[in-house]
């Protein structure tokens, strides 16, 4: 019994808490209101800057002003919100998942590594905002994204600026094993899909995690980017409410007939001189990113635990 | 027949200039003999056990294990290793940590799970199961990692300087209970260490090397009764093995 007790003493303290010392909750208000601060200061400076260096709401709207755009064309800006997270996202899914599947062929692989790698590098230096015009132009050719050939290029293009982070991150990731753990599995004669399975994956996912968090944002420019470019955006979501009965959702169209991302609005709004549009569907998509950003945040603590700051 | 026999082990590193890390390494381990392995900083300690588990291929001589090719051995999970640094999977709790090699070993039914934790309370740590490497302490991983390298019972055990990132007085107590759980276990064990009095104090023999390339300088038997105690440290008679395995470090010729 007293041996047990003497282990307990050895349980080391985490040392965030211990950090924090006699008021830890402090530590956690510290973290909140200092940016909220900074935030608060940059959105009065926002409101009440322009009116007082004499620049009229036509020139530059302010919060209120911009505030008042997003309601005035929310039935426009909604829809656009939600062409906007459907093409981020799928791009975002199918991304990743092709990059993962490309670094777990680089860790079986050497030689896959080193034919592919190079490609890989080479597609990236290229400007993002290329691919648009050259993947819509592919995929009018393919059967099955021939239907909308510019909304198949929007998410085309965020798989492409996705892709990139994930792949280098993960090639990396399976590498940074413990070398004495990989020893041991050798000395257990572990396969090499044991060896993938049970040590490079776990160890990749801290990895994985820095990386989601960069191609959520990621996802959101290569979005709007592809729609700026093209009007266009995948809706299957929109379109499926619709069908089931719901043509309006929260105030806007689910299924209109032109349909377009705020990548798309933006071009409309700036062409319309809509300046309160384009500032709301600015502050809009932003708010979305930070969003998903703090989602991948969010899911990082409850998958990765054992990998918290510190 | 001894267990485990090293005939004229040598070993180089690969490369241009291949540096000759062993030469001409030659002994022998009786089955459930405790044999310490010193030598100083860079002799090729680690390097020894490495060629002796099959994890590095010698560049000359030979290593049976049970009248076996080592890669034989290695391949029937006869060999147990600890490491310096536990080298446990941060993201596996203690309790999956010590079932990792069950997993492999596909044997990670109810009776491997009751033999890990059955184990994780010979180590001492009853209670701390679910506990994550992060919250356990320095000394408390690596009897985790000791507790891993026992599941699968290897006929062998290797231990590449388990303590020697620990304090003084928690190296005291492990070796204590090292040699609680290798009485209970009964494996032969080659145990690499830089110190003198640990050595003395575990062992059966203590084998010296040279510094590189290593060669054995001096095997010295440990005249010590077992069960050993720590007041045992304090005997003339320890004081003068501690003594000869000094001198034969510092490549002294030896008195007597």
């Amino acid at each position: 019994m007293a041996e047990t007790a003497d282990r307990t003493a050895e349980v080391v303290v985490p040392k965030a808490r211990a950090a924090a010392g006699a008021a830890p909750w402090l530590v956690n208000l510290e973290r909140l209101i200092l940016p909220a601060i900074v935030i608060a200061a940059v959105l009065a400076a926002w409101q009440f800057l322009p009116g007082w260096l004499g620049i009229p709401p036509y020139e530059l709207p302010n919060l209120s002003g911009t505030l008042t755009g997003l309601q005035q064309d929310w039935s426009t800006i909604g829809t656009g919100l939600l062409l906007t997270i459907q093409d981020a996202l799928a791009g975002f899914l199918l991304g990743n998942f092709l990059a993962i599947l490309g670094a777990t062929t680089f860790a079986y692989s050497r030689n896959m590594e080193r034919a592919f790698y190079p490609v890989a590098i080479l597609v990236q230096t290229i400007p993002i905002i290329v691919y648009v015009p050259l993947l819509a132009i592919l995929f009018a050719r393919v059967p099955g994204l021939d239907g909308n050939p510019n909304a198949s290029a929007v998410v085309g293009v965020t798989v492409l600026i996705t892709f990139f982070p994930t792949l280098v991150n993960m090639a990396v990731g399976f590498k940074t094993i413990d070398p004495r753990i990989y020893e041991f599995m050798v000395l257990l004669n572990a396969s090499k899909t044991e060896i993938f399975l049970k040590l490079r994956f776990p160890s990749a996912l801290p990895f994985l995690f820095s990386s989601l968090k960069i191609t959520a944002t990621l996802a959101f420019v290569g979005a709007v980017v592809g729609e700026w470019m093209t009007g266009s955006g995948i809706n299957p979501v929109g379109q499926l409410l619709a069908r089931v009965g719901m043509k309006s959702v929260l105030g806007f169209n689910t299924d209109p007939s032109n349909a377009a991302g705020v990548g798309g609005l933006l071009n409309l709004f700036y062409y319309q001189i809509d300046k309160p549009g384009l500032f709301a569907s600015v502050v809009a998509i932003s708010i979305l990113s930070i969003a998903f950003f703090g989602a991948m945040v969010l899911l990082e603590r409850v998958m990765v635990p054992w990998q918290q700051q510190r | 027949m001894s267990f485990l026999a090293l005939h004229d082990v040598s070993y180089t590193y690969p490369g241009v200039e291949g540096v000759e890390a062993l030469r001409d390494i030659t002994f022998e381990a009786d089955e459930n003999e405790f044999i310490s392995v010193i030598g100083p900083s860079g002799c090729g300690k680690s390097t020894l056990l490495r060629l002796i588990s099959d994890l590095l291929p010698v560049s000359g001589g030979r290593v049976t294990i049970d009248g076996k090719p080592s890669a034989e051995a290695r391949r029937k999970r006869d060999i147990g290793f600890v490491f310096q640094e536990p080298a446990l999977m941060p993201w596996r709790s203690a309790l999956k940590n010590v079932r990792l090699p069950l997993e492999v070993l596909d044997r990670d039914d109810e009776a491997g799970k009751n033999t890990a934790v059955g184990l994780l309370d010979l180590v001492g740590l009853k209670g701390f199961e679910t506990k994550r490497p992060d919250q356990l302490s320095g000394g408390m991983r690596q009897r985790v990692s000791i507790a891993r390298a026992l599941t699968y019972n290897p006929q062998l055990l290797l231990m590449d300087e388990p303590f020697g990132a620990l304090d003084q007085i928690t190296r005291d107590e492990m070796n204590q209970e090292l040699l609680g759980i290798w009485t209970r276990k009964q494996s032969t064990v080659i145990f690499v260490t830089h110190s003198i009095s640990e050595a003395i104090f575990l062992s059966d023999r203590v084998v010296v090397l040279s510094a590189r390339p290593g060669t054995i300088v001096d095997i010295m038997p440990v005249s010590l009764p077992r069960p050993r105690s720590a007041e045992m440290k304090r005997t003339p008679e320890f004081i003068q093995m501690e003594t000869r395995l000094l001198n034969a470090l510092e490549g002294r010729p030896q008195h007597g």
